[in-house]
């Protein structure tokens, strides 16, 4: 793993923007002079590097699988903060096995030690489409003759078709939030639009916002007041069981199929660190948590269980502490040991491996100056090298 | 091991890492990526920026066409100040670019418990969902 100087293309920014990368400027404080989309660095790998990472992530997958199992089979749903009226569907949903299309892992990984999960962001990971699409077409403009570990639109295609054979018939409504004004969620959701019309799957576009329910039929429907099926949202799922609409949600579950799956919420939950950490300890991709308390750890940063972008975190070090704003930690934190990410030429990249389905599917990498991966953070492409 | 603290010797837990299982030699790039109506849509994005002021119309319910566009009416309908009538079939809608007076491609959002009745006589319910800030991680 090395960080290498790279000269940008002509005219990237019209490209990146013509490609999908619509929010590079808005989606980053405006006082930055780095921008978003940094294609004067990028980072290559061997293939044996890609190829442990890979198997490492695979295997964390199915760690975090069986985690599902065991909170559903102990009830612990309290840990993570679960409404007790939520728990019977996350359990029915997993034991009918609903369908699930992607996750993005962070990790921390520095060239030489096995990578270590930072978290799981199963229900709505971004990044997306800088990485199955921007840095794709850049490695394809620059380096045309390496590899790159990214899949991801192709598996995406292929996931698609799958959750398809499971779904009921009839349109996928994708769904988001207006209420961000970067467009960044909106680009995404049209992304995985974009895909699943690639597998053949009519799709409609609606804001979470404009999403009804009837009364007559117990069910969502659109604005043109079509029953809602099969939805697709970038939308997290503790969000909405908790809006006016959350009991609704769960009233009409057992018609719909939701990408991601309700049974996700156990996933994209920081409290699934420290179960983790029970069931497998010790296990090297794995970082020492605790629920609730930093138990023996000297070192370590305080998650909020429902957080988002490095917000309302805690770095307390023997030498010290610092933190981030923000307002999440309602439902509780998580103790992770604190591991600095790696330094490369000042800057500290985490890695996120996607999965699809049940396969690692690629790569996307940001960059920060500081210990907490937020939302002043650039992406950077990579490539594999050929040695 | 990085530079992380030192790992404790304590026999590990399965599963341990495998070598990849997976066949030598493949390439792990997409062979190709093909991007359809996300281009059109992201430089519209891109061109709008983020600090525009977002225009709510007054729309008719009724006056939607098949085009997607609703026919603005008079803010006094939807403005709950001025207006001492039924509420049903009209309501604000936010954005969207206009054509004559007709306004496409927006989007409805709020007031929570609106209740707007359709022209089939059901009653849907809309804005359950929302009046949060991003929500991807």
């Amino acid at each position: 793993m090395r960080r290498e100087k790279s000269t940008p293309r002509a005219g990237w920014e019209q490209k990146i923007e013509a490609q999908g990368l619509a929010y590079h400027r808005t989606s980053h404080p405006e006082h930055l002079t780095r921008p978003y989309w940094d294609e004067s660095v990028h980072y290559t790998f061997t293939m044996d590097e890609v190829l442990a990472i890979e198997a490492d992530v695979e295997t964390l997958h199915q760690m975090c699988l069986e985690a599902v199992e065991h909170v559903i089979t102990t009830g612990r749903y309290q840990d993570f903060g679960v409404p007790p009226w939520v728990a019977p569907s996350i359990e029915a949903s997993w034991r009918r096995r609903d369908p699930h299309l992607f996750g993005r892992f962070d990790l921390r990984y520095d060239g030489t030690g096995p990578a270590k999960m930072l978290e799981y962001n199963a229900d709505t990971p971004t990044s997306l489409v800088e990485t199955s699409i921007i840095q794709w077409y850049w490695k394809e403009d620059v380096y045309p003759d390496d590899d790159q570990w990214n899949s991801l639109h192709e598996r995406l295609v292929e996931g698609w078709r799958h959750v398809a054979a499971r779904a009921p018939s009839g349109p996928v409504h994708f769904t988001w939030t207006n209420e961000d004004e970067s467009g960044e969620e909106v680009m995404t959701i049209a992304y995985l639009q974009e895909t699943a019309g690639q597998a053949g799957l009519d799709g409609l576009a609606i804001a979470v916002e404009d999403i009804g329910w009837h009364y007559g039929l117990n069910r969502f429907v659109d604005l043109d007041e079509r029953v809602m099926s099969t939805v697709c949202k970038l939308y997290p799922w503790e969000w909405a069981v908790a809006d006016l609409f959350g009991k609704n949600v769960i009233d009409a579950l057992p018609t719909m199929t939701w990408v991601e799956p309700i049974w996700k919420m156990l996933l994209s939950n920081k409290a699934l660190l420290a179960v983790l950490w029970e069931l497998y300890p010790n296990h090297p991709n794995l970082l020492p948590a605790y629920l609730r308390t930093p138990g023996p750890l000297l070192s370590y940063i305080q998650k909020p269980l429902l957080g988002r972008e490095g917000a309302s975190m805690q770095i307390v070090t023997p030498s010290g502490t610092q933190a981030t704003h923000g307002q999440y930690g309602a439902e509780g934190f998580v103790y992770q040991e604190f591991w600095p990410l790696p330094e490369f030429d000042g800057q500290r990249p985490v890695l996120g491996a996607w999965m699809v389905e049940d396969e690692a599917a690629g790569l996307g990498i940001r960059e920060t100056t500081g210990l907490i991966t937020d939302d002043t953070s650039s992406f950077v492409p990579h490539r594999i090298v050929t040695t | 091991m990085g530079t992380g603290p030192t790992e404790r010797e304590i026999p590990i837990s399965r599963p341990v890492p495998t070598v990849s299982r997976k066949p030598p030699g493949r390439r792990m790039s997409s062979t190709k990526v093909r991007i359809g109506m996300i281009s059109a849509l992201s430089l519209t994005v891109a061109a709008c920026g983020s600090n525009d002021d977002v225009t709510a119309y007054c729309v008719d319910q009724n006056s939607y066409q098949a085009d997607g566009s609703y026919q603005v009416i008079d803010d006094d309908y939807c403005d709950d100040d001025n207006y001492h009538g039924s509420h049903g079939g009209y309501f604000w809608y936010y954005g969207g670019s206009h054509r004559g007076s007709r306004i496409y491609k927006g989007t409805t959002v709020k007031p929570k418990n609106a209740h707007i009745t359709t022209t089939s006589g059901k009653t849907v319910q809309r804005g359950g969902f929302g009046s949060r800030s991003s929500s991807g991680g």
